[in-house]
């Protein structure tokens, strides 16, 4: 080490050993005052060494450095500092993230001690009996073995951990060992599009007996493709799941239909949203959607991107009956163009009528349709409240024989019934 | 000074709408209002800097010291 540093660590150990208990409490003071610390770690500097020499001086006095502290945020861990998290691990927070990434590359230990450190820091906080929320981010960019070990490490039958996110590490993905975890109710993942599913007989029998996300009610996959998603789908065992969004970056064509059934098993569902990214023009069935009016009758948020489906108004007279609940319904958004002109829509401004008269509680619609006819609006309920409804109305792509002027006396009488509807596609006509 | 002030919750509510720098002037008005707008600055940390800066003054020029050589070594 430079003499210059190493006379600096000597001087600044001395200078702690000798705080006198008035200094000392000047600091607990407010200290103590402490929830919340969001830190980027500087890098080598003596900041390390500094709060290890106060947690030294506040553990002499019966103190933790931060006793009150709830959450952590610790971003570009060197291992340097690692000690420190230790320290402030030791006030049982609830919330801790840890963001492994430092400038996007991949994480070597040096030696040995340091990947020790490492994992005695993922013990540490495995075995904090208070922690609700973990968040790992960069765990891919650990070498795969090193990864599994983390996992292995934090997802244990005892966590108390109720919410988790983490972006899965590129290696094969057993799933199990995240659902083993008794508490979890939220888990946001991020999957690599190249990951490979591993099911061995091992992993079937713990999914048999172990009942595996049996209290998750949250889930949110994203950078995600269809195997590893459907294979975990398929895993979950909870009855309560009332939450799943999924955006998935493989543009195959099954996605929908291999993902969407897992949803009929969850009656509590009450909010869906699967995004694709597609290349290509993407057509989805409603035949896919229908099973879920029936299976999950307390739907409030349906959300499918990126395909086009072909919706038509029996559907929506179908939705109007089974999720009286209903506030949002967006289908076929970002869906391209091509696929648009190769499946033209079929719903029409009388299925929106009808579905307006049975979801009073609509308050968010993003649908492509058929808007060559105009209905009467006689048959259409006030919508009652001040703020109305705002709607938006995306026409299909063959806008032929459509009247202007009626189209602005239609918008005219909805606005008298407190429907606020966003039509941008008229001022192209 | 109204009487609602006196009341900690009250104050720690309004502290927590202020800037830094206005929790910093509230704190710095009177004693019944110093606690809860110091509770609400010192609640939420972006960096250990104003730990550090707690520390006695000798430690203090030594702490520069040590951060300004740091700079220089990264």
């Amino acid at each position: 080490m430079n003499p210059l540093l190493s006379l600096i660590d000597t001087t600044i150990q001395k200078s702690l050993r000798s705080i006198n208990t008035s200094q000392f409490e000047r600091f607990h003071t407010y200290a103590k005052k402490v929830r919340s610390i969001d830190w980027a770690d500087p890098g080598y500097t003596r900041i390390p060494l500094i709060l290890e020499g106060i947690s030294a001086a506040a553990n002499l006095r019966g103190h933790l450095l931060l006793p009150k502290l709830q959450k952590i945020t610790w971003r570009s861990i060197r291992w340097c500092s690692l000690i420190n998290i230790q320290h402030l691990l030791l006030s049982n927070p609830r919330h801790v993230t840890l963001i492994c990434d430092y400038n996007k590359k991949f994480i070597h230990f040096a030696s040995d001690e340091e990947k020790d450190s490492f994992l005695a820091i993922m013990e540490t906080i495995a075995s904090t009996s208070n922690l609700s929320t973990l968040s790992l981010e960069g765990l891919c960019l650990l070498d795969g073995a090193m990864a599994a070990e983390v996992l292995e490490t934090l997802c244990h039958p005892c966590s108390t951990i109720q919410k988790l996110s983490i972006d899965y590490p590129r290696t094969t993905f057993h799933p199990l060992i995240l659902g083993q975890m008794p508490k979890l109710s939220t888990l946001e993942i991020s999957l690599d599009t190249k990951l490979k599913v591993h099911c061995s007989s091992n992993h079937l029998d713990i999914k048999e007996e172990k009942e595996p996300f049996k209290s998750l009610s949250s889930l949110f996959v994203h950078r995600s493709s269809i195997e590893p998603t459907d294979y975990l789908l398929g895993l979950i065992r909870s009855e309560n799941m009332h939450s799943v969004r999924i955006l998935l970056e493989d543009a195959s064509p099954s996605g929908l239909s291999t993902l969407l059934p897992h949803a009929y098993k969850w009656s509590k569902l009450k909010s869906l949203d699967i995004m694709q990214a597609c290349q290509t023009p993407l057509f989805w069935p409603m035949s896919i959607i229908r099973p879920l009016y029936d299976s999950c009758p307390v739907m409030e948020e349906l959300q499918v991107s990126g395909h086009v489906v072909d919706m038509v108004d029996e559907d929506v007279v179908a939705i109007a009956r089974s999720w009286s609940h209903l506030r949002v319904l967006r289908l076929s958004e970002k869906a391209r163009r091509s696929s648009l002109a190769k499946y033209p829509p079929k719903f029409t401004l009388y299925g929106l009528q009808a579905l307006l008269n049975g979801c009073r509680t609509l308050s968010d619609l993003f649908l492509f349709m058929d808007t060559s006819t105009i209905p009467d609006t006689a048959g259409l309920q006030r919508r009652a409240g001040s703020s109305g409804t705002t709607i938006g109305i995306s026409r299909g792509p063959n806008v032929l024989g459509l009247n202007p002027e009626r189209w602005k006396a239609y918008l005219r009488e909805m606005e008298e019934q407190n429907y606020h509807i966003d039509a941008a596609f008229l001022f192209e006509l | 000074m109204p009487f609602v002030l006196e009341i900690y919750e009250l104050a720690r509510q309004i502290a927590s709408y202020l800037s830094t720098a206005d929790a910093l002037a509230l704190a710095k008005t009177c004693r019944s209002t110093s606690n809860p707008a110091l509770d609400e600055l010192w609640m939420d940390l972006a960096s250990f800097k104003p730990l550090l800066a707690l520390l006695p003054p000798a430690f203090l020029n030594l702490q520069g010291e040590a951060l300004s050589v740091s700079i220089v070594c990264t």
